[in-house]
């Protein structure tokens, strides 16, 4: 190739010198900048661009650097193992290709280079093939996908006929090596600019400067002969070529075809995938596993298998749209639980979706339909699901607990200028929280009242319980409810402050007036009157008491008769048994109806033992009549004679009821 | 650094480098004291033609065999219109399009940028001959020069905003 001339000699060597050096030091300039592998074996921390001038060239002492075309260069062992066929025949084009290569998942120990035979005199060691940045032993080539993202050609083309190779004097031959030489160090010098600015570049940086593992790497091709691009292929490519440099018998050319788009096809900016600060990592049950629902869980199942099953189920249970923003403790987690489990179905329907945890927890599927049931503390599951649940089930045992409630409430209703229609104290026989109740009932619902009836509840039952025993007691002991109808007579008055009062108004309903006597607001227990049994019920009761509550108005409202009217009144809601005693001496104050006196006296005596027995509300009742007609009589007659008559009348007619009961 | 994908390649003389940086600043002291005014980079290359002493004269002359002028023109900030009443507002919410607006443009600046440089580097291959030789073949290869001046009309124009 080289011509050789006598004076020329050593200029032709010199330029076949030149030349292939040329080619070394292009390919030397190519491969630093794209093998990545090569790179950061003897990357020193230096800057990535060598300085090609001397003064950098004492920085690496270590050993000589290459200083051809005044471009001292870092060593590049796969520039240096691939361009010794180019040194012995540098008529052959040098194709570098630059290989964009995407990591696959899994490793296939294939043969590399599928375009290995077409290479000539390729490297028997190939040591640095298109493989990962990683030590020779691992790696294992993924023919997942190639691209080849620059393909850079260099060759002399060299001019037909010898004779423009020979022709030519000194000067020009001196001229045409030092101005090759000077004309390859303008284009190498342009070469290398070109190779840190194109895109491919960026990747290498990206390779070299992070030490991190990375979807893609870059391998090489250095070929003589490759297979052309397609037209497709090569559209997509953008070209470059530099101008070349003549020299004196043909020219030295790189041309350059290159993808415009590589930084964006893998485009990985910071992300990568070796070991990093996973912010969801679900491995302890402080962490938040409601930041992931948003994303209403990716297909995979590896960071839900992950986590419990607990925290699946809660993760599953809130929705995304009640969810509040993403709390960090588990604690507020479990707040924002417990007010979605709170507005969400009924446990009724939630018992279905029980059984579906498990599959449904593998499934990783419609998540907001799942909500855990108050059996959800049955699953076998960690202390937190439970205090869900617990507080789930507080509220569904207040409510179960106000349920039943409302039977004894019910009973005030009878009372009703105490107490409210919808609202329903305890009973009567309920000691000391009666007033507390009336209060209650005017003020607040029928929860407040539960809550409160939840305390009088075993209170309640106590008095319940007391209240059989009491009939019992009332029958056998008279004396022991008399005292106790008396007490309750003054407890009518006093407007219900007595306590005690259980036995009386319980045991009999026989004195239970008319419905139609009674007023009118009495009516509002809509109780049957049953006065004729003595054994009083606890529904029998209950219009007793309201018959209690009649007689009462009926009490107040009645105006005096006269002095003496009021007096025998006093009496008799004094203590019955004094009055009685007052009034065995009465009838013998009494004239003109003497006989109808000894009746009375004889009634008295009979009433005396029928008030030791007992006296119930009918007798008051009975009594009440016979004021009634006493007043009827005395406005009828007139006069204070009539006033004495109508005393003693008075007296039979109360010894007789008296003894008629 | 405006631009940090692009990559600067070095020739490794700190003199260069300082020299450079003097004249960047040179340059920014006279663009904020008349900040509207189109300004003008110019490059020369030379050679030293050393006459023929003589008794007169004893000049070095500079043959220029290359010269190349930038045109760089500073661009305001077009949000700084918009009044300093809204300069809090600007503190408290450079906004999102605010960023978005600046990464757009440091894009667009990194393509023209790109393109501007393949573009020298075309034209320095495209013309070789009349490059003297070269005297130093460590650092420097040419004595050079850099001139700020006003623009004025010039055959290649590369505007930086």
């Amino acid at each position: 190739m080289a011509s050789h001339h006598g004076n020329t000699h050593s200029e032709p060597a010199k330029m076949e010198q030149i030349i292939t050096e040329f080619f070394a030091k292009s390919l030397h300039i190519i491969l630093e900048s794209r093998s990545p592998y090569v790179s950061s074996r003897h990357y020193s921390g230096e800057v990535l661009s060598p300085s090609p001038s001397s003064s950098s060239s004492s920085s690496s002492s270590i050993r000589p650097r290459d200083k051809w075309f005044n471009l001292a260069l870092r060593e590049c062992p796969a520039a240096l193992e691939n361009i010794e066929f180019w040194r012995q025949s540098n008529l052959e084009p040098m194709v570098v290709d630059v290989v964009l290569m995407q990591r696959a998942d899994e490793w296939d120990h294939v043969n590399c280079s599928p375009r290995r035979g077409l290479v000539q005199n390729f490297s028997s060691k190939e040591r640095y093939p298109l493989f990962w940045n990683m030590d020779p032993d691992e790696f294992g080539y993924e023919r997942k996908s190639e691209k080849i993202i620059e393909r850079w050609v260099v060759q002399y083309e060299s001019r037909k006929g010898s004779r423009d190779c020979g022709s030519g004097n000194k000067r020009s031959n001196y001229n045409s090596s030092h101005t090759l030489y000077k004309k390859s160090i303008l284009l190498l010098r342009s070469l290398y600019a070109t190779v840190r600015l194109l895109p491919a570049y960026k990747l290498f940086r990206d390779l070299c400067s992070s030490g991190q593992l990375r979807t893609y790497n870059l391998g090489h091709r250095v070929s003589s002969f490759v297979e052309p691009f397609t037209r497709r292929e090569e559209a997509k490519m953008q070209r470059f070529s530099f101008t070349p440099v003549d020299t004196f018998c043909g020219r030295l050319c790189i041309s350059l075809l290159y993808c415009s788009s590589v930084s964006d096809a893998c485009s990985e900016p910071s992300t990568p995938m070796s070991p990093q600060f996973i912010p969801d990592y679900v491995g302890s049950p402080m962490a938040d596993p409601l930041r992931r629902l948003p994303s209403h869980c990716s297909p995979s199942s590896s960071p839900f298998g992950r986590r419990h099953s607990w925290s699946y189920d809660i993760h599953r249970a809130s929705p995304p749209s009640a969810l509040p923003s993403p709390s960090p403790t588990y604690s507020d987690s479990r707040a924002s639980y417990s007010k979605a489990v709170s507005h969400r179905l009924p446990p009724t329907s939630l018992s279905r979706n029980l059984p579906e945890t498990p599959q449904a927890h593998r499934k990783n599927t419609n998540f907001d339909e799942y909500w855990p049931s108050p059996n959800f503390s049955l699953s076998p599951s960690p202390s937190p699901p439970t205090y869900i649940h617990g507080s789930h089930i507080s509220k569904a045992l207040l409510r179960s607990e106000s349920a039943p409630l409302s039977i004894p409430v019910s009973r005030l209703v009878d009372n009703p200028p105490m107490l409210n229609k919808q609202v329903q104290p305890p009973s009567p026989p309920l000691k000391a929280t009666r007033p507390s109740m009336s209060r209650m009932d005017k003020t607040s619902g029928l929860i407040q009242a539960g809550s409160s009836v939840e305390k009088l509840f075993p209170f309640a039952k106590d008095e319940t319980e007391k209240l059989p025993a009491i009939k019992v007691s009332s029958k056998s002991s008279p004396p022991r409810t008399f005292s106790r109808s008396s007490s309750r007579l003054s407890f009518i008055e006093d407007n219900y402050d007595d306590s005690d009062f259980s036995g009386p108004f319980v045991l009999d309903d026989d004195n239970m007036t008319d419905p139609g006597s009674r007023p009118g607001s009495f009516d509002q227990a809509g109780n049957p009157s049953e006065p004729h049994e003595p054994g009083g019920s606890f529904p029998v009761r209950k219009s007793q008491d309201a018959a209690v509550g009649a007689l009462v108005l009926m009490l107040k409202k009645a105006p005096p008769l006269r002095q003496d009217l009021s007096e025998s009144r006093n009496l008799l809601q004094g203590s019955k048994p004094q009055m009685l005693k007052n009034r065995t001496p009465e009838p013998t104050q009494l004239s003109d109806e003497q006989g109808f006196h000894q009746a009375a006296a004889s009634r008295t005596s009979i009433a005396s033992s029928g008030i030791l027995a007992s006296r119930t509300t009918a007798d008051a009742i009975e009594e009440l009549r016979g004021y009634k007609d006493m007043k009827d009589l005395l406005l009828r007659q007139g006069g204070t004679s009539q006033t004495q008559a109508s005393l003693v009348s008075a007296k039979e007619f109360s010894g007789g009821g008296r003894a008629a009961f | 650094m405006l631009c940090p994908s692009i990559v600067q390649v070095q020739c490794g003389d700190t003199e260069l480098e300082k020299k450079i940086d003097e004249k960047i600043e040179q340059f920014i002291d006279r663009v904020e004291k008349h900040p509207n005014k189109k300004n003008q980079i110019c490059l020369s290359f030379y050679e030293v033609k050393s006459k023929q002493p003589s008794w007169f004269t004893n000049k070095v002359e500079r043959l220029h065999w290359e010269q190349w002028y930038i045109n760089l023109n500073v661009a305001q900030h077009p949000k700084t219109h918009s009044g300093k009443s809204h300069h809090s507002k600007v503190l408290v919410d450079p906004g999102d399009s605010a960023l978005e607006e600046r990464s757009i443009r440091r894009a667009a600046l990194e393509t023209s940028l790109r393109e501007v440089l393949f573009q020298i580097i075309k034209f320095v291959n495209e013309k070789k001959d009349h490059v003297p030789p070269i005297p130093n073949l460590e650092g420097v290869s040419f004595p050079y020069e850099i001139t700020i001046s006003r623009y004025s009309e010039c055959l290649s124009s590369y505007t930086f905003k």
